[in-house]
């Protein structure tokens, strides 16, 4: 049976009995674009340390996969390796601690109507955001995560979780509220 | 831009932003191999035995009521504690002071144990 065709539970159980190496790979290149995706983001953008961080992501998988209780979704599982991988190596490196308020102020654009624009429009509103809320953000809407799996992921609890959540909203809002205010003003 | 401030419109365009984000596809482009390449190097996890918290907490917690029924039925008699204290205070190593250690060295273990499985 071809292995693209399994469940990632059977394939996890494969790489739990057998070390079956082919079944890794299978779940690695299931999984790699959406995790990669999220990484970046999650990095602003930082594409290769974003890639570095996949990478661990995926070898600490392998290596703790016995682990793996079959409670949550293999994917959240990841996420929350990915989480942990990543706050180590921004720590490793000095670059940005989780709570960090340093913002990166990207130039505000003129309005344009096009739908297109969406993606540079939301994360011009995510400017604001504190590491954690941000972090938040995109595991509650981009990784499509439940509040209780994107609790899980993060390792916090759901009520912190909802609290990021929330105040990440709110100063999307305001930024963006902020933003057509200044347009208007412009135009 | 149209009017953002609103919660179900904000609501809304994360969403819609959100289906855009998983509808791109990141090209494998060598990573799995990569990865692949890493995990060949590294032993498989069908080797490694892995305790549960509670398995880690059973066999720390035995060793170290074994270790203690040692120090108490070879010492000679009296206070456990007390003897490995005075015995500790004039640095002599006693049956009652490596039970004394263990016993400490076992509360380490337990807590790193139980912290590693939170």
């Amino acid at each position: 049976m071809p292995t693209h065709d399994i469940s990632d539970n059977d394939l996890i159980a494969r790489v739990i009995a057998h070390g079956d190496k082919h079944a890794f790979s299978t779940l690695v290149t299931r999984h790699q674009s959406q995790l990669r995706s999220s990484l970046r983001k999650m990095m602003q953008g930082n594409m290769a340390l974003a890639d570095d961080v996949a990478q661990e992501t995926f070898i600490l998988a392998w290596k703790n996969i016995g682990k793996f209780r079959y409670e949550a979704k293999f994917s959240t599982w990841l996420y929350r390796i990915a989480f942990n991988a990543w706050q180590t190596e921004v720590r490793r490196k000095s670059e940005l601690p989780l709570d960090d308020e340093t913002q990166y102020e990207p130039a505000p654009c003129p309005p344009e109507s096009d739908a297109t624009n969406l993606r540079r429009d939301m994360e011009y509103a995510m400017t604001d955001l504190s590491e954690a809320e941000r972090t938040a953000i995109i595991h509650c809407y981009y990784q499509d995560l439940s509040h209780d799996e994107a609790a899980y992921a993060l390792d916090m609890p759901l009520g912190t979780l909802k609290t990021h959540v929330l105040r990440a909203k709110e100063k999307m809002r305001h930024r963006l509220e902020s933003y057509r205010n200044d347009i208007g003003e412009v135009a | 831009m149209t009017n953002r401030n609103d919660d179900s419109t904000l609501d809304a365009l994360l969403r819609a932003d959100a289906i855009n984000f998983q509808h791109d596809y990141i090209d494998n482009n060598g990573f799995s191999d990569r990865v692949m390449a890493s995990v060949a190097l590294l032993p498989s996890p069908a080797n490694v035995t892995v305790l549960t918290a509670k398995q880690r907490l059973i066999i720390i917690a035995s060793a170290t009521l074994l270790a203690v029924i040692i120090a108490i039925t070879t010492g000679a008699g009296g206070s456990f504690l007390i003897d490995a204290t005075m015995d500790l205070a004039t640095k002599t190593i006693t049956p009652a002071v490596i039970g004394l250690g263990v016993l400490m060295i076992a509360a380490c273990a337990m807590a790193l144990s139980a912290a590693r499985s939170e």
